[in-house]
């Protein structure tokens, strides 16, 4: 009999083993007991010898692998919970470290019988990079959304899923193949249901995954194509505050050509591109250095850049897929 | 059974301070002292308090809302310290599920839920839909910030992080506590039985001058809040946020079908950079008066 609820903590990783090695030996160093959680590493098509490493690091010894072909995190999440074990489901990233109390803290609260997941803190670690100064600084992704209407997603470098619930909602949705707007759509669809979210401050993760411009920008462009995704199929009731919706700007689009502007296209990207020295002012006036400012607003201006154009390339890439056909819950298999 | 004290911070709350102290009356929790906070009031607030058992503070001229706040703090007698505001009528178990919510020690403090009364006119909607102050249907740990309009808080816990922060005038200072809060490393709740009524009427003018000063503080760093220089890259760099509020209240409205709200959506951005505008010549004005 174990005192605690099993938990399994499931890492999908892709062509990342320089730092599964520092995940799974901080998922070891952990409060809660040891035989009341298991790790499971999904290798989501890794080339880089993932396979060899995990054989062959000590810090891997009872840790569950498992292999599938390159199909995207949200398939390799969804196969890690068909073989989880235990009642919890909890993600991480294989770039993060988790805190030694994390599991402990991110199992907590499913005595509510509505719970359907947790989402924690996740610290950007800054470096002497620019790039990783700013996530930190902007508080990048730091903790689940929230509103008037509560939490709305929990994102999955850092949450916890009921399994029961995580099932009969279907799991993510497979055609989100890369990292954005796969959270949103699931964590909508358990809402839908009555369910909710809680944030728990304690469950702390550190990351230092946007260290390079080019990290930042395609995580923008894959939030960007998550965005048309989530429109596409037509999760219209779905508002993501910070996240620009494509119907809206089609509409607006549309109303302002009525009005009879020709090169509309251009329109919001001048617009953002005016902003750099409003930003600039901003994060001059908050504190920061004038050079800093300038580059922060810099980085904002070609973050909401790659953004609308992973918008684009979203609803090219959504239509082709299929997904103004969805209907809700079609993804029955794993009920 | 814990003592609390309750304070109201008042100004110029005549018309609504009656109300809210009945229902204060009707409490199903033993409040052991009343405190009102009159902020420099012009009006009868005084003379309608006096007829309620409660201890009136007078502060000479207007000190803004931080100020009351802490000036109610350095009088209370007990821990446990409640705030409501003046046109706010709480639920006779408010404060019941708020102290529900301190039990543990390291809650310094726990939040309750708004709602409005009057959302039919177009301003009150308008407030009802973008400036509503809730977190949700569920008991929220940690929120990002509790709203000051009907919150408990330990004294012992505010004392260690030096209570309001005066320079917020009247706006954002509940914000601001909360994160010093957190970064203390204490935790907040919410929680959505502690019910409270908002009678607040609003007029267009009103309302969107309400958010832009709420707003106002926004990217404020009190630490440079009187360096002229900073003060002013601030106030100019605001200007571009105006449209970016508007357009997600935009996509809001359309989405929910409140087509009334549009045009206020959209006027935002105009009186906000006016009041803005003003603001700036303002303190151009006074820098040069300074040298």
């Amino acid at each position: 009999m174990r005192e605690k609820v099993f938990v399994s903590v499931i890492v999908p990783t892709y062509n990342n083993k320089d730092t599964l090695g520092k995940a799974v030996a901080s998922l070891n160093r952990q409060s809660y007991p040891r035989d009341c959680y298991e790790i499971i590493i999904v290798d989501d098509g890794s080339t880089d010898g993932t396979r060899r490493y995990v054989e062959q690091e000590g810090c891997f010894r009872g840790v569950r692998y498992i292999y599938q072909k390159n199909k995207g995190p949200a398939a390799a999440r969804n196969l890690g919970v068909q073989n989880a074990l235990g009642e919890i489901v909890a993600f991480i990233d294989s770039d993060c470290v988790v805190a030694p109390i994390w599991i402990e803290e991110i199992s907590k609260g499913y005595e509510t019988p509505r719970l359907a997941g947790t989402g924690g803190t996740v610290k950007a670690v800054p470096t002497s990079s620019a790039v990783s100064q700013y996530c930190a600084y902007v508080k990048l992704n730091e903790t689940p959304l929230m509103d008037k209407t509560g939490v709305m997603f929990v994102i999955t470098n850092n949450a916890s899923f009921r399994k029961s619930y995580y099932k009969a909602a279907g799991g993510f949705d497979e055609r989100y193949d890369f990292p954005g707007g796969e959270e949103p759509d699931l964590c909508y669809r358990l809402r839908k249901k009555g369910y909710f979210f809680q944030y728990n401050r304690d469950a702390f993760v550190y990351s230092n995954h946007k260290e390079s411009l080019g990290r930042l920008l395609r995580s923008y462009f894959n939030y960007g194509k998550g965005d048309s995704f989530l429109t596409l199929s037509k999760l219209t009731e779905w508002d993501l505050a910070s996240v620009s919706g494509l119907k809206w700007y089609f509409n607006f689009i549309k109303m302002v050509l009525k009005a009879g502007f020709v090169f509309i296209n251009d329109f919001r990207f001048i617009i953002r591109f005016m902003k750099i020295p409003f930003k600039t002012l901003l994060y001059y006036g908050e504190g920061l250095g004038i050079r800093q400012a300038l580059i922060f607003a810099w980085f904002d201006y070609v973050k909401q850049l790659w953004f609308i154009a992973g918008i684009f390339w979203g609803y090219i890439l959504g239509r082709f897929r299929g997904l103004r056909k969805q209907e809700m819950g079609s993804i029955l298999k794993y009920i | 059974m814990p003592k609390v004290s309750l304070y109201i911070p008042c100004f110029n709350a005549e018309k609504t301070i009656q109300e809210c102290l009945e229902n204060v009356m009707r409490q199903t929790f033993p409040i052991d002292e009343i405190l009102i906070i009159d902020d420099g009031c012009q009006d009868k607030t005084a003379d309608i308090v006096s007829h309620y058992p409660v201890k009136l503070i007078r502060h000479p001229k207007n000190k803004g809302l931080a100020v009351s706040r802490n000036t109610a703090f350095r009088q209370v007698r007990n821990d446990f310290v409640a705030a409501l505001d003046a046109d706010c009528l709480p639920h006779s178990d408010w404060l019941k599920e708020l102290m529900l919510c301190l039990e543990d020690e390291t809650v310094a403090g726990s939040g309750g839920t708004l709602t409005e009364r009057y959302s039919v006119d177009v301003a009150d909607k308008w407030r009802a839909m973008h400036m509503s102050q809730t977190w949700g249907r569920e008991i929220v740990n940690n929120p990002p910030f509790l709203y000051g309009s009907n919150s408990l808080f330990r004294k012992k816990a505010l004392e260690k992080i030096g209570f309001y922060n005066e320079k917020y005038r009247s706006n954002r200072e509940d914000v601001d506590l909360s994160s010093r809060i957190y970064d203390y490393g204490l935790n907040l709740v919410y929680n959505p039985k502690a019910r409270v009524e908002h009678i607040r009427k609003d007029t267009v003018k009103s309302v969107l001058s309400a958010y832009r000063s709420w707003f106002y503080y926004t990217h404020m760093n009190t630490k440079y809040m009187d360096r002229v220089s900073r003060r002013f890259a601030v106030n100019l760099g605001r200007l571009a946020e105006y449209p970016e509020i508007s357009e997600v209240f935009l996509r809001e409205d359309a989405r929910e079908g409140n087509q009334d709200l549009l045009f206020l959506d959209l006027l935002l951005v105009f009186y906000c950079t006016w009041l803005d505008l003003k603001q700036l010549f303002r303190i151009l004005l006074l820098s040069e008066a300074g040298i």
